[in-house]
């Protein structure tokens, strides 16, 4: 009996903590270590409730761990998925022991702002060699559509029917955004007179243009795409140091030192 | 049961010990049904909660509790098979995860392969299907205690590398035979390839050789490629355009498609003889 009254106790608390914990979101670099936590976390649960009941809510909740986990570890979320099935296979292929499929696939959902629909076809051909599969169609809708750093992968995805790739990329382009975006939030709030984004914190460049001190000709500008090769070395080194991603890095950097010595 | 229990209250309890155990069972699984809710919740963005009860809601039929739940479970089944066109998926596993990489070169559905990860201090591999040859323990020595996502990942790298690879030298074996002059040299891990080849196989020319070395085992494409021709003739500029030339192909394009456009030039030349 007190055993189970301070497992109670415990339990209170720790769903206390949680639930504050829940109202924050966390940030891109976190989610390493937020896979690595859940991780754990939906192991121990899973195996507490292993022996349980078959019934259904259980089982639901188990694959909701399982969804939880997978959408964590790609940085993926699949919202919806369907699959029709077309057999192609004609009776001079049965003869010879061969075996058409078309499968259409369908899939959409998210990955953080970016939500994606997919619609590809995989033929499947089966003889008494092998089973080859390959997709034959690939379609991809982005949302949002303006960002044109997003369409280029996506098109080079769908030219080579490369369904991995483009998942991989774009989990990697979100997470890439998200640390841009906050960084030159970051400038901008910090230098609001020296720091100009033409498109707010989503810009794919930042301008640093010193109010006190002009470059050579009145009223010329230096712009900076976000590519660390182009800044002048000073600023090289700051703004490599702000590219890591850790807050207390970036405070580090002096508006001053960005501009170029006449 | 929503409040901590004072002493006596306690003392209580245990004279109505068989229905106050029953409570108790209850209140504890009902805590931590709430408390694996909330670490699925804190562990996945708030998109995934609204996928989790993402039903289509049928508007004629008043559904049953009995019904949602089935159609719930429906779509999470669904959604989880769907991972594998990511390039990952995985169950979870009494012990931990079994993780599932799936390969593919330019569109063609290749060979899976799967870890079974251990959920213990330290995280470890129960076991697995990865070629003795792919570096596992070298990765999972630099990743797998920090960072399960970039180990995961990492593997996937070399491992799609690899499939790519054996894929291309797979398709030259089958389907480029008739303009190899001799067998397919390679080793298990396909990154050092070595064959024979004439662009006209019933033709008096020499066959030309090539090395073909892939030092960058996360890459498709050779890094190193050298290709000889030992004929008589062997210094005019005909020839030497020729190797020269198919050293840069093999740099750039895939095996099997280089050797597709030998196939289409040799038919190009074929009928040109006939006219």
């Amino acid at each position: 009996m007190d055993a189970e009254l301070a497992e109670v106790r415990a339990l209170q608390a720790e769903i206390a903590a949680l639930r504050r914990a829940c109202e924050d979101p966390p940030a891109p670099w976190e989610e390493t270590s937020r896979v690595q936590k859940s991780f754990q976390a939906i192991h121990q649960f899973n195996s507490e409730g292993w022996k349980s009941s078959k019934d259904l809510k259980s089982q639901l909740g188990h694959l909701e761990s399982e969804l939880s986990f997978l959408s964590t570890l790609t940085g993926i979320n699949i919202r919806n998925y369907s699959k029709q099935t077309e057999d192609l296979t004609g009776t001079e292929m049965t003869e010879k022991s061969i075996r058409k499929v078309l499968q259409r696939h369908r899939l959409s959902g998210n990955c953080h702002m970016v939500t994606f629909q997919l619609e590809f076809q995989i033929l499947e051909i089966q003889n008494k060699e092998r089973l080859s599969s390959a997709v034959t169609d690939l379609n991809i809708i982005m949302e949002p559509t303006e960002c044109s750093e997003l369409s280029e992968f996506v098109s080079r995805a769908e030219e080579r029917k490369d369904l991995f790739m483009f998942f991989r990329s774009l989990h990697f382009f979100v997470e890439w955004f998200e640390y841009r975006k906050r960084t030159f939030k970051h400038f901008k709030e910090k230098y609001p007179d020296a720091v100009h984004l033409s498109e707010g914190p989503s810009s794919p460049s930042i301008v640093i243009r010193s109010a006190s001190q002009p470059g050579p000709g009145a009223g010329q500008e230096q712009s900076h795409r976000n590519r660390s090769s182009q800044l002048p070395n000073p600023a090289r080194s700051a703004w490599n140091r702000s590219c890591s991603g850790k807050p207390d890095k970036i405070a580090s950097c002096r508006a001053e030192r960005l501009v170029p010595k006449q | 049961m929503a409040g901590i229990l004072a002493p006596g209250l306690t003392r209580t309890l245990r004279s109505l010990s068989p229905l106050a155990g029953q409570l108790l069972e209850k209140a504890l699984g009902n805590l931590r049904w709430s408390r694996r809710t909330l670490y699925v919740q804190m562990a996945s963005p708030k998109e995934v909660k609204a996928s989790i009860a993402n039903v289509e809601p049928n508007l004629a039929v008043e559904m049953s509790e009995q019904e949602v739940l089935e159609e719930k479970l429906e779509n999470v089944k669904a959604v989880l098979q769907a991972y594998r066109f990511t390039g990952l998926s995985g169950k979870l596993t009494s012990r931990g995860v079994c993780v599932c990489i799936n390969t593919a070169f330019e569109g063609n559905l290749l060979d899976s392969y799967f870890v079974d990860l251990v959920i213990q201090k330290p995280l470890r591999i129960h076991h697995h299907s990865v070629p003795v040859f792919i570096p596992l323990e070298e990765i999972a020595a630099k990743y797998l205690q920090t960072n399960i996502q970039h180990f995961l990942f990492s593997l996937c790298e070399y491992l799609n590398a690899y499939s790519g690879r054996k894929y291309q030298a797979d398709r030259l074996q089958s389907d480029f035979a008739a303009l190899l002059t001799g067998p397919l040299q390679r080793n298990p891990l396909c990154n050092l390839l070595s064959f024979t080849y004439k662009l006209d196989p019933g033709g008096q020319s020499f066959p030309f050789c090539a090395r073909l070395l892939y030092k960058d085992l996360t890459a498709t494409l050779p890094t190193d490629v050298t290709v000889t021709y030992q004929g008589v003739d062997a210094l005019s500029t005909s020839w030497e355009e020729q190797r020269a030339s198919h050293e840069t192909l093999f740099c750039m394009k895939p095996l099997h498609q280089v050797f597709a456009s030998f196939a289409r030039k040799g038919e190009k030349l074929d009928m040109s003889l006939v006219s």
